[in-house]
């Protein structure tokens, strides 16, 4: 279990990260939304112990993760959005780190890869940026850790890679791994991601799971304009409006108008969520 | 069973290998190409002589063998922990090998080991071997092997032999200390600041020691104290390097 209380962090006079508390829970796929320069990679970053927290703390299953202790990095991975270009074949390179996590399967990411359809043997240096993010991914999941930070891991994949990450990610992740994707491109995780915590400068602004989103929140998809709705958008295929949900009523929750609503009723949505 | 959080020797162990083929693999040619200077210069100066000059007559003394190993060395031992460990402060590079399951502990010591102890021995072992080789196989063009050289210029000396090989055994390690205290101190330009910034020190350490009176200070105090004390200086100088170095280490974020 993570548990963030009252963190704070900037960069020099600019406050990024200001009283951010909540709790992940073990075995969900966090999706991690903002707008630019919010502070989802500083976020992640802090979360895996690659920064210090200014204020407030961080626990991740009794571990303050700056410690770095070991037993805490074999616990966890952290996939930047910068990838190394290593002079290593991709096969390699995870037979040489692999054995530093414990539970590094080898046959799973000879699978990944091959999902990914990605060469093995190629060196690392010498792949294209997309492919380079693929070995990472395939590594990242082969540890087999309870907990994946991944920084914008879309970012750089063709379309049908894209839904190959969305494939590895349902199929290879353990059941009480934990990830946290930070992503701008929400489309690209929509089905995958559950819970999802949508940050604003300073504030967390919701966390909620896609059922209680969907219980509180419903998503009209008629071309029908409705009044009072929350948020509406015409796009090609019809409309999409958003609504507080008032009679139960189930609908498929749509990323991108959630998000777009969030930030245009701010304190409604908070209020709502309030737990 | 529960590992050290600390240290513990069989990670160590793997981490170090890790760790050691990754400098070879990012040094291993720097290193050979050092360790061959001096066939180098017994090309390039044979070459010269067979082009301009009458080619029976010359031979590489011990003089300009001293000051090519001299800048050799210095290159080398301070350039290399760069090459191996610059890259600790690029966030994609440096995050990968922070975030290994390795305690800092670890970490920081294959790290000293690998640029203060294997890579300058390896480069020594190459360099005096084939110097050494040079002198037994063309001893008409080239002069005393170096090695041998500072052994007899060291035991001319006897009272103070000890001292002088001593000092000039903790030169390397100084110089290797530097070198991996500019990798972790500057952001860009890390080779050329940590030259700019040894240069700029050693011409003030030389200009220091101009303005005392040194021949009577050498009345006063004999060559044995005069090594101890440079002894002393590097030991320092390589002891805060390091502290430095342990810390930046332990504390670095991206």
């Amino acid at each position: 279990m993570i548990e963030i209380n009252d963190l704070g962090f900037s960069y020099g006079q600019n406050p990024v990260l200001k009283n951010i508390s909540m709790k992940l829970e073990e075995g969900k796929i966090y999706g991690l939304l903002g707008e630019n320069g919010v502070g989802k990679t500083t976020l992640l970053t802090l979360l895996c112990g690659l920064k210090k927290p200014q204020k407030g703390c961080i626990d991740i299953d009794g571990y303050n993760p700056y410690d770095r202790k070991p037993s805490f990095l074999a616990n966890q991975y952290y996939l930047s959005d910068e990838v190394a270009a290593v002079n290593m074949k991709a096969i390699d390179y995870a037979r040489n780190y692999g054995k530093f996590w414990e539970k590094f399967d080898m046959g799973k990411f000879l699978e990944i890869m091959k999902v990914f359809e990605n060469d093995p043997e190629q060196k690392m240096n010498r792949m294209s940026c997309g492919q380079l993010k693929k070995t990472w991914i395939s590594f990242a999941l082969a540890c087999n850790t309870r907990y994946i930070f991944m920084d914008e891991p879309t970012n750089g994949l063709d379309i049908p890679s894209k839904a190959q990450f969305r494939k590895a990610v349902t199929k290879y992740t353990s059941e009480d791994s934990t990830l946290v994707i930070s992503t701008h491109q929400v489309r690209d995780l929509e089905n995958i991601i559950d819970p999802i915590i949508i940050l604003d400068r300073q504030d967390v602004l919701l966390n909620a799971t896609v059922e209680e989103i969907s219980e509180k929140l419903y998503f009209d998809y008629s071309n029908e304009k409705i009044e009072g709705a929350l948020y509406s958008e015409m796009t090609p295929g019809g409309c999409v409006q958003v609504l507080i949900n008032t009679g139960s009523e189930e609908s498929k929750v749509n990323i991108e108008a959630l998000f777009n609503t969030v930030h245009l009723h701010k304190e409604l949505v908070k209020g709502m969520f309030a737990k | 069973m529960k590992t050290s959080e600390t240290f513990s020797l069989s990670r160590f162990g793997e981490y170090f290998i890790l760790d050691l083929r990754n400098c070879f693999a990012k040094v291993g040619l720097t290193t050979l190409v050092c360790g061959l200077v001096p066939l180098i210069l017994l090309v390039m100066v044979a070459a010269t002589n067979f082009a301009v000059g009458d080619p029976s007559v010359w031979i590489i003394e011990n003089s300009v063998k001293d000051m090519v190993t001299a800048v050799t060395s210095i290159f080398y031992f301070l350039l290399i922990p760069i090459s191996c460990y610059g890259l600790l402060t690029d966030k994609s590079a440096g995050s990968t090998s922070l975030m290994l399951p390795a305690s800092h502990t670890e970490k920081y010591a294959s790290m000293v080991i690998n640029s203060m102890i294997i890579l300058p021995l390896t480069f020594a072992a190459l360099y005096f071997a084939t110097d050494a080789a040079l002198w037994a196989i063309f001893p008409q063009w080239y002069d005393d092997a170096v090695i041998v050289d500072i052994v007899k210029r060291t035991f001319r000396n006897s009272p103070t032999a000890v001292m002088t090989m001593l000092s000039s055994f903790f030169m390397p390690w100084m110089v290797s200390a530097v070198g991996l205290t500019g990798a972790l101190l500057f952001k860009r330009g890390k080779g050329a600041k940590t030259f700019a910034v040894s240069a700029v020190s050693f011409i003030l350490l030389v200009a220091v020691l101009g303005s005392i009176d040194i021949p009577s200070l050498y009345n006063k105090v004999n060559m044995h104290t005069v090594n101890v004390i440079w002894v002393v200086f590097q030991t320092v100088c390589a002891v805060l390097c390091l502290t430095y170095v342990y810390f930046r280490t332990k504390i670095i974020q991206y």
